[in-house]
């Protein structure tokens, strides 16, 4: 009786997962997945930031959307709690955001420190250098620009690396070229200027 | 103490079982009907939130008739939350002249006013003469054998959507859509002809485990704006497409429509030769 019992309390557990996993998993099969983008309320991050939910969404058909946020501090605390998947961070404001430990003023031993801290303490994973450099609202630099990826969403997304670091291996986005597409974004709009610039440097 | 384990996993399932349909980032969207007999819908049909077939379940869809559905994103994703889902079967019976229409109930309606026709391990789909617009992707096809022709879907994110489905899409017109046809085979291979995809951004969007078993014919993928066929990322097999109408009759050029490993090194690559050299006759799309 005792082993019926245990029996039926079995099949039913089984069938408790299968009904609770079910809706999640036709869910993921059918309306493809997503990712969120954030970014800081300004022109450079902005641009950036919708060049590549573009990129992500042309060449994997991954649905994407961008969330804004009114300073990195913000949005870092966003991305911690895994309501962003990816973002764009800047070397020296986050060596000087989380007082990372770095003699070195060599550009490559500032960015290994950054990322070693972040993936170590944060789970957070820093792409290749995109080639341009981050600025605060007074101009001042905040040193290399990358992209920041949750290691859980690499998990899921493991082509993600891949095909972000086209930019800045692939293609260099350098100040120049980012500032020439703010210029663009006064006059037209953010998505278009990004889809050309992505066209224009055959990335999509 | 068994028993209120036993009472409590029961209660569990019982609950599984009539959650309301969660979006991507966990709202919640209220099921407004669910379908388990046999149903008719005629004239006009408003739908807010979901709709569901549910396994056993058949909705028939009578010539003429509009479903409207509101525009409503619960989740903030930017995407209609209000979408029909099929589980059970959908027969979709509108006629050249008559046909029936999936629409937006926006004043001025965009693309992704309403999330999808979903069709998802359904017993089956048949869809005869049926406009579809507005919408995120119009028609989603998953694990079910289906039967669409007559089919227009326009200014939708995705036209026509499918994976892993055996189904048949002829004598359609997909345009002003971003991807007139999106798709993963993952071994199921679906059968595309006579279909006139224009005018999208993307003709044909290969997204990923595209092996060759899908037949395209006598289609004309002409006059897309980006390309005809676009490979993603990870699609590295090729894709025969022979026997459609690329929009002229010189290889190079036709090459130039298509984003693929000519394009992008490690990707497949369209193999379009031989090519009609005409437009093919396409059946008149209600």
């Amino acid at each position: 009786m005792q082993n019926i019992n245990k029996q039926i309390r079995v099949i039913l557990l089984l069938v408790v997962v299968i009904a609770v996993a079910l809706p999640s998993f036709s869910a993921q099969a059918c309306v493809g997945r997503k990712l969120v983008l954030g970014s800081v309320e300004a022109d450079r991050p902005a641009m950036v930031t919708r060049i590549l939910s573009i990129l992500i969404h042309d060449r994997t058909g991954t649905t994407v959307e961008v969330k804004f946020f009114p300073d990195q501090i913000k949005l870092l605390e966003a991305v911690k709690k895994g309501k962003v998947d990816l973002y764009v961070d800047y070397v020296e404001s986050a060596v000087d955001r989380l007082e990372v430990e770095v003699s070195s003023a060599e550009a490559a031993d500032r960015f290994k420190a950054v990322k070693r801290r972040f993936e170590e303490e944060l789970n957070l994973i820093w792409l290749k250098p995109m080639g341009y450099s981050g600025l605060d609202g007074n101009g001042r630099s905040l040193g290399p620009a990358s992209t920041v990826v949750h290691k859980e969403t690499l998990k899921k997304f493991p082509a993600l690396p891949r095909l972000l670091e086209k930019i800045g291996t692939r293609v260099v986005l350098d100040d120049g070229r980012l500032d020439s597409l703010v210029g663009k974004s006064r006059s037209e709009k953010r998505a278009k200027v990004a889809r050309n610039y992505l066209k224009e440097v055959k990335l999509i | 103490m068994k028993h209120n384990l036993v009472y409590g996993l029961m209660l569990l399932v019982i609950a599984a079982g009539v959650i309301p349909g969660r979006g991507i980032a966990g709202e919640e969207t209220p099921i407004q009907q669910v379908i388990r007999q046999k149903e008719t819908w005629r004239k006009e049909v408003k739908v807010d939130g979901i709709v569901i077939v549910a396994k056993g379940g058949i909705l028939n869809i009578a010539p003429g008739t509009r479903v409207v559905f509101s525009v409503r994103d619960d989740d903030g994703d930017g995407i209609g939350d209000s979408e029909l889902r099929v589980e059970g079967s959908l027969e979709v019976t509108g006629t050249e002249k008559v046909p029936v229409i999936f629409t937006s109930a926006a004043a001025e309606p965009g693309p992704a006013d309403w999330k999808y026709i979903m069709i998802n391990h359904a017993d089956s789909a048949s869809v005869s003469n049926a406009v579809v617009e507005y919408a995120y992707s119009g028609i989603q096809v998953h694990y079910t054998r289906g039967s669409f022709s007559g089919l227009v879907s326009r200014h939708n994110v995705d036209g026509f959507r499918f994976s892993t489905a055996p189904v048949t899409l002829e004598n359609s017109l997909l345009t002003k859509n971003v991807n007139g046809i999106r798709f993963e085979e993952r071994g199921a291979g679906a059968v595309i002809r006579n279909n006139d995809i224009t005018r999208n951004r993307i003709g044909v969007f290969a997204v990923i485990k595209c092996e060759g078993l899908t037949t395209f014919g006598n289609n004309s993928i002409a006059g897309n704006s980006d390309y005809a066929v676009k490979m993603g990322m990870e699609q590295r097999d090729d894709i025969p497409m022979k026997g459609n109408w690329w929009g002229g009759a010189d290889p190079e050029q036709i090459r130039e429509f298509f984003f693929d490993g000519k394009f992008e090194p490690g990707l497949g690559r369209v193999l379009f030769e031989p090519f009609l050299t005409d437009r093919p006759n396409m059946v008149q799309t209600p």
